[in-house]
């Protein structure tokens, strides 16, 4: 794995830990102007993810 | 451990420099704006430093440093793998974390590059070129002339600092 490639991988699971507010506030104390899309993208989306994973594992 | 020498010209005003030679240390470079996060930075040739010190009132003056670095800690962002970080970034960001970015891609690399800094404990030199003036007119290829940067957090990494002379310019 490359010194890039980790970087992302530990980007990723170190947000992925965090609940909504904590990413949010550590996102925007790293200095990226960022705002949480609306609950209901982010139900849709969640839910589009869980039909993919299903499809995969049949 | 393979060992990294790297020679960087630091322009800036002739207050600073004398302060720097003092005390053997740079101060950090903050803000929202930096290209490499905040650190200190150095550009790989003179003459780029020499324009930027020419922007101080007075003329400013140039400071020659080398650096001793571990190969596997120095991480160049024009490297192929650099050059996607900063976008893989933030398509995790918007795409899995679905979030709105609404920074401008100067304070989105800055975030980026002080997440590196913030949690990445292997990296002790980031490094990329810039180009020196804005874009004129769009083409497909990039014809403006870059110039180098590095940037490091930790003045212990310095092993000497030179002011560079007005009479040592030929």
């Amino acid at each position: 794995m490359t010194k890039e490639d980790k970087i992302l991988k530990d980007f990723e699971a170190q947000i992925k830990g965090m609940n909504l507010s904590e990413r949010t506030r550590f996102l925007r104390e790293l200095g990226f102007n960022v705002t949480p899309k609306k609950a209901s993208v982010r139900r849709i989306r969640s839910r589009r993810c869980g039909r993919r994973i299903k499809a995969t594992a049949e | 451990m393979d060992v990294l020498l790297l020679t960087g010209y630091h322009g800036t005003s002739a207050e600073n420099a004398k302060s720097i030679l003092k005390s053997g240390k740079f101060l950090l470079s903050s803000g929202t704006k930096e290209w490499l996060g905040t650190g200190i930075y150095f550009y790989r040739e003179f003459e780029d430093a020499y324009d930027w010190a020419r922007g101080n009132p007075g003329g400013g003056e140039v400071l020659h440093i080398i650096a001793e670095v571990d190969r596997d800690r120095y991480l160049d962002i024009d490297s192929p793998g650099g050059k996607l970080l900063c976008g893989k970034m933030l398509d995790i960001i918007q795409r899995d974390f679905t979030y709105v970015v609404k920074g401008t891609a100067q304070e989105n690399q800055c975030a980026v590059m002080n997440y590196i800094w913030s949690y990445c404990k292997n990296i002790d030199v980031l490094s990329a070129e810039f180009p020196v003036e804005k874009t004129k007119t769009p083409l497909l290829s990039d014809f403006r002339r870059r110039r180098r940067e590095f940037c490091l957090r930790d003045n212990s990494l310095i092993k000497s600092i030179q002011l560079i002379e007005k009479g040592d310019l030929k």
